[in-house]
């Protein structure tokens, strides 16, 4: 393993910034998949995950001037995609932003009943053929959004509680009772499998 | 340790494994082939291509930023540094498009050699006075004269003449030789004018400081710019005689000598038909050892030569300018003897000079002797003195 692999994300996205073009071929390895995923969990379709993939990365391209180290790479990296994604929400009227609005406890199952099922019948869903895999992709699709995004921030980006909340912009209370709510969802789903 | 914390203890062990089983599920299912999301290829080749072109483009952006940052003064400089160039070489090619201030410099140095200016005064004070008769004739038509050609010349040549005349006055002045008013025209009635003309050679010597009475007896006797500009009005009209059709600028001449004249025996006084004829003849180098009027000028060889045929025309009898007649001479004597710069005059003849040094000599001044003979040489460089003037005693 070389040196540049071993930098942090934060000295990559540094040297990127100062011109060394290699640095961000390594951070968009290291995020290329998980951020992908991360999107595309949230989205209706592949288009708009791909979509809101490339604007991600656009948008860190063009503010590297502005990057400045003050939180991990990946909570910045996730911070944008959490933002295209309410834009997003916002401009296909998805109620998932109401949830987002709404408090955490309130609409929780409702938003669950509103939610389960909606998105078995869709392609990117379609496609995933294992029972139990597909069981909890089912079960995370179901979840909602604030507890999806923050299970996904946690699985996918790596963050802890409190990046969460920085990431998201709630109190890292929030996200630790949106965690706790999407894991014991999600374990009741796999309950059949297990 | 109650029975509460040993249940949120069991509680957070459930929930770590809950967890854990579920993170295990979720990479199972996202690591398989059923889970698996990924960007397409293109997607990533774009991103990636994106961001190197953007790395590209940071120096363009830098250099950019710094000549944005330095293009006003740069601008700035360098209109400074063309204009001052165009300015130079501009004045260095053609001199003629310097401020007056410059072109004036080369006319006043000319005119500040004392040689001119005392060769130019000689010439004031060795002159008889030739007042050429004239008719009434030629007296109105000088008062006909239009004065317009000259106007169109005189704002352009004012000033650069004004400033060459002044300072040869500032040169020549002394106690017998008083910057006098400008050469005055003797036609108190009426405005036609005509200046003295200055020949080219003379002019490049520069109009010499001439001596004026001390009371000014010609009240409306133009100024000294106004007869510059006719002076170079004239000058463009004498360019013009070698053609037939300019005989009637020299014409007009001879016709306003004559009416000076006239106005001088009208009134009486010799000294008007001294300064008529003065102003009428200019100062010509050629005419340099020929006596010329007070005023200090020489008539011109174009006066001399068309004199004939305007008596033969109008009838007048117009004296060469040049020749003073013995009856004006003796009339404008009494002039002389008035004027006290006159009698000033008269005593740098040769022969009132070479009287005062026999005086001299006789007694016994070797000093003042000897500059007076300096002075006389200087003046008249051609008389051959008398033995005794040369053959002085050694010593003081």
């Amino acid at each position: 393993m070389s040196a540049s692999e071993q930098s942090t994300d934060e000295d990559l996205m540094l040297r990127y910034q100062a011109g060394d073009a290699g640095a961000f071929d390594l951070l968009y390895a290291r995020h290329r998949g998980g951020l992908f995923r991360f999107i595309g969990r949230q989205c209706r379709t592949r288009e708009h995950a791909e979509e809101l993939f490339q604007e991600v990365w656009m948008n860190l391209i063009q503010a590297r001037e502005r990057y400045r180290v003050e939180a991990q790479f990946r909570t910045y990296l996730f911070t944008l995609a959490h933002n295209k994604l309410m834009d997003y929400f916002r401009r296909h009227g998805r109620v998932e932003l109401t949830l987002y609005e709404k408090g955490d406890a309130e609409g929780e199952e409702n938003a669950i009943d509103r939610l389960a099922g909606s998105r078995v019948d869709e392609p990117l869903v379609r496609a995933e053929s294992a029972q139990q895999s597909a069981a909890i992709l089912r079960a995370i699709e179901s979840l909602p959004a604030p507890q999806r995004e923050t299970f996904l921030l946690h699985e996918e980006g790596g963050m802890s509680l409190e990046e969460i909340a920085v990431t998201t912009g709630c109190t890292m209370e929030a996200a630790k009772s949106r965690l706790r709510y999407a894991v014991a969802k999600l374990r009741d789903g796999l309950k059949e499998y297990a | 340790m109650n029975i509460a914390d040993q249940h949120d203890r069991e509680h957070m062990k459930n929930e770590d494994k809950d967890r854990d089983a579920v993170s295990r599920a979720y990479r199972d299912a996202r690591d398989s082939d059923v889970g698996g999301m990924a960007p397409p290829a293109a997607l990533d080749d774009a991103i990636l291509a994106a961001a190197h072109r953007a790395v590209h483009s940071g120096p363009k952006l830098a250099g950019s930023n710094w000549i944005r940052r330095w293009t006003p003064q740069l601008a700035v400089a360098a209109v400074v540094v063309l204009s001052v160039s165009v300015v130079f070489v501009s004045i260095e090619e053609r001199p003629d498009l310097a401020p007056a201030s410059i072109q004036s410099i080369a006319p006043v140095q000319k005119a500040t050699r004392p040689e001119a200016v005392i060769s130019t005064a000689e010439k004031t004070i060795t002159g008889a006075v030739p007042a050429p008769e004239t008719s009434v004739e030629a007296d109105k038509v000088a008062r006909k004269l239009p004065s317009e050609a000259a106007a169109r010349d005189a704002s352009a040549v004012r000033q650069e003449r004004e400033a060459a005349v002044s300072e040869e006055r500032n040169v020549a002045v002394s106690p017998a030789n008083r910057p006098a008013p400008a050469p005055q025209v003797a036609a108190a009635g009426s405005q036609s004018i005509m200046p003295p003309a200055y020949p080219p050679a003379v002019q490049s010597v520069s109009p010499a400081p001439v001596p004026a009475p001390a009371a000014d007896p010609f009240p409306n006797a133009i100024s000294g710019a106004k007869a510059d500009a006719l002076a170079t009005a004239r000058k463009k009209e004498r360019s013009d005689t070698r053609s037939p059709a300019a005989a009637e600028p020299a014409r007009v001449e001879e016709k306003i000598a004559a009416a000076g004249s006239s106005r001088a025996k009208e009134s009486g006084d010799a000294a008007a038909g001294v300064s008529a004829a003065a102003s009428v003849s200019p100062p010509s180098r050629e005419s340099s050892a020929i006596p010329v009027a007070p005023i200090g000028y020489a008539p011109t060889p174009l006066v001399k030569q068309l004199a004939p045929a305007a008596t033969a025309k109008s009838g007048a009898t117009v004296a060469p300018a040049h020749a003073p007649s013995p009856a004006l001479a003796d009339k404008a004597r009494p002039n002389e003897q008035a004027a006290s710069n006159v009698s000033t005059i008269e005593d740098e003849r040769p022969g009132p000079w070479l009287k005062r040094l026999m005086e001299l000599r006789e007694q016994g001044k070797f000093t003042q002797l000897r500059e007076e003979l300096v002075r006389f040489r200087k003046v008249h460089p051609d008389v051959v003195l008398p033995k005794a003037l040369t053959d002085l005693p050694a010593g003081p």
